[in-house]
């Protein structure tokens, strides 16, 4: 065949491709995240450190998914809301001053998700607009106040960009992202949903763990 | 309807990810080459050599690979079974509801409403704090009965929703206090 003859150059070129999951940082430490086993969760609403309203919003209602899809029971945002605004607490950054112990009594979560959201929308060049969602997000054992996880993720219309470049991972990533451009008016809000599965889906190199529900459920975390 | 539209968007690229670990590492890897190959060979023009044939499996090979790509780069190497649960536009949904303008509470009872049966039709589950939103929905359209209902049933099928659930309802059931709105507090 004549398929085979081609090997050799492709072997070096998914080699440098694997090269790029090889460099990672170090494994991430996961004896505490194992030792709490949360089954719970409780998504805070995300702190916006970006000048869109939407941001706070947009991640959060884009959390839900990756974390239940993860095996984890997530409470559900809107009712979270609505019982931090009854109790007074109007903003994010309130919210997530609230000392654990007190979480843990008014939601029964066994850990919280704190989502910070560093960049968030469309900046408009001459050229070019460019669609961004940058967040980073710590998990806190409510039982225990102690750290169980953390990490960060970005999700750009830029990587579409890199596609045309002629780079092989921009020409992957677009073939997910192309499908979204062009049909939201609300393009940020997609991007949330792409950065919050790179942040809190499982499994994923250093990512959060799988949780009860899930069938990858107590495997050892992913090595590679 | 944007939301529905932008959710079955996002769903055709999840089957994207959810085929590609039914390849098989091996497989998928082989083809990724065939298709980096497919590229090389573009690159430096050396296309010529090829019959028809060969051209057009190099073509479907790059396509395929590209499925593959995607979960490299969703999970690197992400390998999981299909979701758990069935989303339709529910975090669109929930996105509307936590902004709490612009968005009918009674449009959306109709179009949760409508993917719950579809869910139902379909065997599929319906993801955490779906009944618990609804519920929400209707204590706001002054549904109290169903409300409670749909709480139950969120207790029900999420067992670990129970502390909260129990809250609302303690809540809800508090003659005082039953007051709760759509509204901003």
């Amino acid at each position: 065949m004549k398929l085979l003859r081609l090997l050799p150059i492709p072997v070096v070129l998914v080699l440098s491709l694997l090269g790029g999951c090889a460099t990672k940082p170090p494994a991430y430490d996961y004896s505490a995240f194992q030792k709490a086993k949360p089954a719970t969760l409780l998504v805070m609403p995300p702190v916006n450190e970006s000048p869109d309203v939407k941001a706070s919003p947009g991640v959060w209602a884009q959390a839900t998914r990756p974390l239940a899809e993860a095996g984890y029971y997530v409470l559900p945002v809107t009712l979270v809301d609505e019982t931090f605004k009854q109790n007074g607490v109007s903003s994010p950054n309130e919210a997530q001053d609230i000392p654990y112990p007190k979480l843990r009594e008014f939601f029964g979560a066994d850990a919280a998700v704190y989502i910070r959201v560093k960049k968030y929308g469309t900046t408009y060049q001459v050229l070019a607009s460019d669609t961004r969602v940058e967040v980073d997000a710590r998990i806190l054992d409510l039982r225990t106040g102690a750290l169980l996880w953390e990490g960060n993720a970005v999700a750009s219309s830029a990587e579409q960009q890199q596609q045309q470049q002629g780079g092989l991972i921009g020409l992957l990533v677009s073939a997910v992202v192309q499908q979204i451009v062009g049909t939201a008016t609300d393009a940020a809000f997609n991007y949330a949903g792409i950065a919050d599965v790179r942040l809190l889906g499982a499994p994923r190199y250093n990512g959060v763990l799988p949780g009860p529900r899930s069938p990858l459920y107590g495997q050892t975390p992913q090595t590679q | 309807m944007k939301a529905l539209e932008a959710e079955s968007i996002s769903s055709v690229s999840e089957q994207h990810v959810q085929k590609a670990p039914d390849l098989g590492a091996k497989r998928s890897h082989s083809l990724a080459m065939a298709s980096i190959c497919n590229d090389v060979q573009g690159a430096f023009g050396v296309m010529s050599g090829h019959d028809r044939n060969t051209l057009s499996l190099l073509l479907w090979a790059r396509r395929v690979a590209l499925g593959g790509g995607i979960a490299v780069l969703v999970g690197c190497a992400a390998k999981g079974p299909g979701p758990l649960y069935m989303w339709e536009s529910f975090p669109k949904q929930q996105y509307e509801a936590l902004q709490r303008v612009g968005y009918s509470p009674d449009e959306q009872i109709r179009l949760l409403e409508a993917h719950a049966e579809k869910a139902l039709g379909a065997h599929a589950a319906l993801p955490p704090g779906f009944r618990a939103h609804l519920g929400m929905l209707q204590l706001g359209a002054g549904n109290v009965d169903r409300a409670r209902e749909l709480w139950m049933a969120e207790k029900t099928a999420f067992p670990e929703s129970a502390a909260y659930m129990d809250h609302l309802l303690k809540k809800l059931d508090a003659p005082a206090k039953s007051a709760k709105t759509e509204t901003p507090a």
